[in-house]
């Protein structure tokens, strides 16, 4: 028997693989297509104090290896979460993290302290990342300060677990990861998507409605990669991996990293049982090189005569 | 729903540039009902990425069952779509959204499509003609008359087809849209409680179908094509703008969703 169980924080997963937000909807709509008991967790769809309508369509384009999106983080609100969808998720055996987002501090510290009176919630992702809305989300990612005076503030107002989602638009995203570190966070995870931007040659406009959107899915694996195991040097405490993770292959290179979990973001859409093919993946990978704990692959990566160039 | 390995065993130009594809897998238990779709997934690279939607048709043959599709050739994933040799394999996640809905006391169906829009429509006119639904009347667009798909199929139905081209080069020289506005000026034409039309096409068509039911009183079922990603509700990628019902969403945009709300809408459900 493999041990694949990690502990992101103070919050125990029986594996290392959980879905990403934004692509696993509040779980329950994968109900007909995968068993939830079998993933290490979930990360809902971002939720705003009130609901939130989102952007104007087009919100989506396909780029080579990715997907643009400019949802504009479209949710149900807090208060319908809880009384509509997390009784149904209690059901099962799996961690529910819950992404939060605001556009003030304010919105992010009243988040938090409705969510921490709610029954079933293993921690907070807290989105400081998203690159879609017009006034907070990502303008608190990418400044250390901003991140940590928000971090500060969440902190204070629940005892429940913090993941802060960090974006890549960071000037220094492991400066970010300190700051927030020192500010009490349990966790971290990164990325979120790249700012990027498509055109329709042929009407010379952009193809999303906000004209620049979020990049997602294999392209940006390698970067994603890099950042993660820039971050996980720096910092004590987990890391979770994520940005175009699609195989258990994919989810091995995070964990050797640095990362002591991943998310699966993307690869849901175009597989929906993805997540549970790269638990067996990974199961299989610790069986056949005889790795009885998944915590000895995590941060391994050999570097024998490798010079870096960090620091 | 589910996700299941199906067969390419057919896939050919039946008209320029629109191939028909055939389908085989476990199919039996594969109900799919006029209006919804499928999204393939095709091959198993990442590029490219995301399954692409499809209206799709189960038939039955003494081989046993099968789905068809029909795609025009635009883009990226159409292009590989028609380089596809029968015998590949395809995930294939369905069926999916909410189809057409008719109830047996219709009396008359109203079909308006613009180019591939016919494609949805047409598992629905053999569900109509099947229910006895006496009369149908069908108004397609194309830009020319070798666009003009399933010609010879309805007219072997003996369900009028009343076409139009953009070129002229068959029936009515202009918009199909155009040609529904006579029909329903036409004082022979008379819409009694029964009478409904459906809609599939690019969107100023569907607008101007939209409009026209408004105006004559018609309910209207339109069928709406968006990018989508999931195809199961979760992406939030495909919605379209609502109006607001109420005077409590005034201040709040609405959107619904083409995968799970539709892709069949109420046209007057949609903020044109």
């Amino acid at each position: 028997m493999v041990n694949t169980a990690v502990n992101i924080g103070g919050i125990p997963l029986k594996n290392p693989v959980i879905a990403a937000s934004g692509t696993f909807g509040y779980g329950l709509e994968f109900s007909p297509l995968l068993d939830l008991n079998d993933l290490g967790g979930i990360v809902v769809k971002g939720l705003s104090l009130n609901p939130y309508p989102g952007n104007p369509p087009p919100r989506i384009i396909e780029t080579t290896g990715g997907m643009l999106n400019s949802i504009g983080l479209q949710n149900i609100g807090v208060d319908a979460f809880i009384k509509e969808k997390l009784p149904l998720l209690r059901n099962h055996d799996v961690a529910v993290f819950v992404n939060i987002f605001g556009h003030t501090i304010e919105e992010y510290v009243r988040i938090a302290r409705r969510l921490s009176e709610a029954e079933g919630i293993a921690g907070l992702e807290v989105n400081i990342s998203c690159p879609n809305i017009k006034k907070g989300g990502m303008a608190f990612g990418k400044e250390p300060k901003q991140a940590g005076l928000l971090t500060k503030r969440i902190r204070k107002a629940t005892s429940l677990p913090l993941m802060i989602k960090l974006t890549p638009q960071a000037s220094d995203i492991a400066d970010v990861a300190k700051r927030v570190e020192g500010e009490g966070a349990e966790s971290i995870s990164l990325v979120n998507t790249f700012l990027g931007l498509a055109i329709d040659v042929d009407t010379a406009a952009p193809l999303l409605s906000t004209i620049t959107g979020g990049l997602s899915g294999p392209a940006i694996k390698p970067i994603a990669l890099r950042m993660v195991w820039e971050v996980a040097q720096k910092v004590s405490i987990p890391v979770v991996g994520l940005g175009g993770i699609a195989s258990y292959r994919d989810a091995l290179e995070f964990m050797i990293a640095g990362a002591q979990a991943v998310q699966v973001g993307t690869a849901n859409f175009i597989n929906p049982t993805t997540c549970r093919e790269i638990i067996h993946g990974i199961k299989e990978y610790l069986k056949a090189k005889h790795i009885d704990d998944i915590n000895q692959l995590v941060g391994s990566l050999n570097l024998p005569g490798h010079e870096t160039t960090s620091d | 729903m589910k996700d299941s390995k199906t067969k390419i065993v057919f896939n050919q130009e039946v008209a320029p540039a629109c191939f028909r594809m055939v389908l085989s897998g476990p199919l039996d238990n594969f109900i799919i009902k006029p209006g919804q779709f499928i999204m393939l997934r095709l091959g198993m690279s990442y590029d490219p990425l995301l399954r692409r939607p499809f209206a799709t048709h189960r038939f039955k043959t003494p081989e046993g069952f099968f789905l068809e599709i029909f795609y025009r050739v635009i883009g990226y994933g159409t292009h590989i779509m028609s380089h596809m040799l029968p015998g590949a394999e395809l995930r294939l996640l369905g069926p999916l959204g909410k189809g057409f809905k008719f109830s047996d006391t219709l009396s008359t169906a109203l079909i308006v499509a613009g180019g591939m829009g016919i494609v949805p429509l047409r598992g629905l006119i053999y569900s109509l003609a099947k229910s006895g639904i006496k009369n149908i009347q069908i108004f397609v667009g194309a830009k020319s008359t070798s666009q003009l798909l399933f010609l010879t199929e309805f007219q072997r139905m003996d369900i009028p087809v009343h076409c139009a081209t953009e070129d002229g080069s068959s029936g009515y020289n202009g918009l199909v849209t155009e040609l529904f506005h006579r029909f329903l000026d036409n004082h022979a034409f008379k819409a009694d409680n029964h009478t409904v039309c459906f809609a599939c096409g690019p969107r100023p068509m569907l607008a101007e179908t939209a409009r026209l039911s408004f105006i004559y009183q018609l309910p209207c079922q339109v069928s709406l094509e968006s990018r989508m990603a999931c195809g199961i509700g979760v992406c939030l990628g495909c919605a379209v703008k609502l109006k607001q019902q109420t005077h409590h969403d005034q201040d709040q945009k609405k959107y619904g969703r083409v995968c799970l709300e539709g892709p069949v809408f109420d046209a007057q459900e949609i903020q044109w």
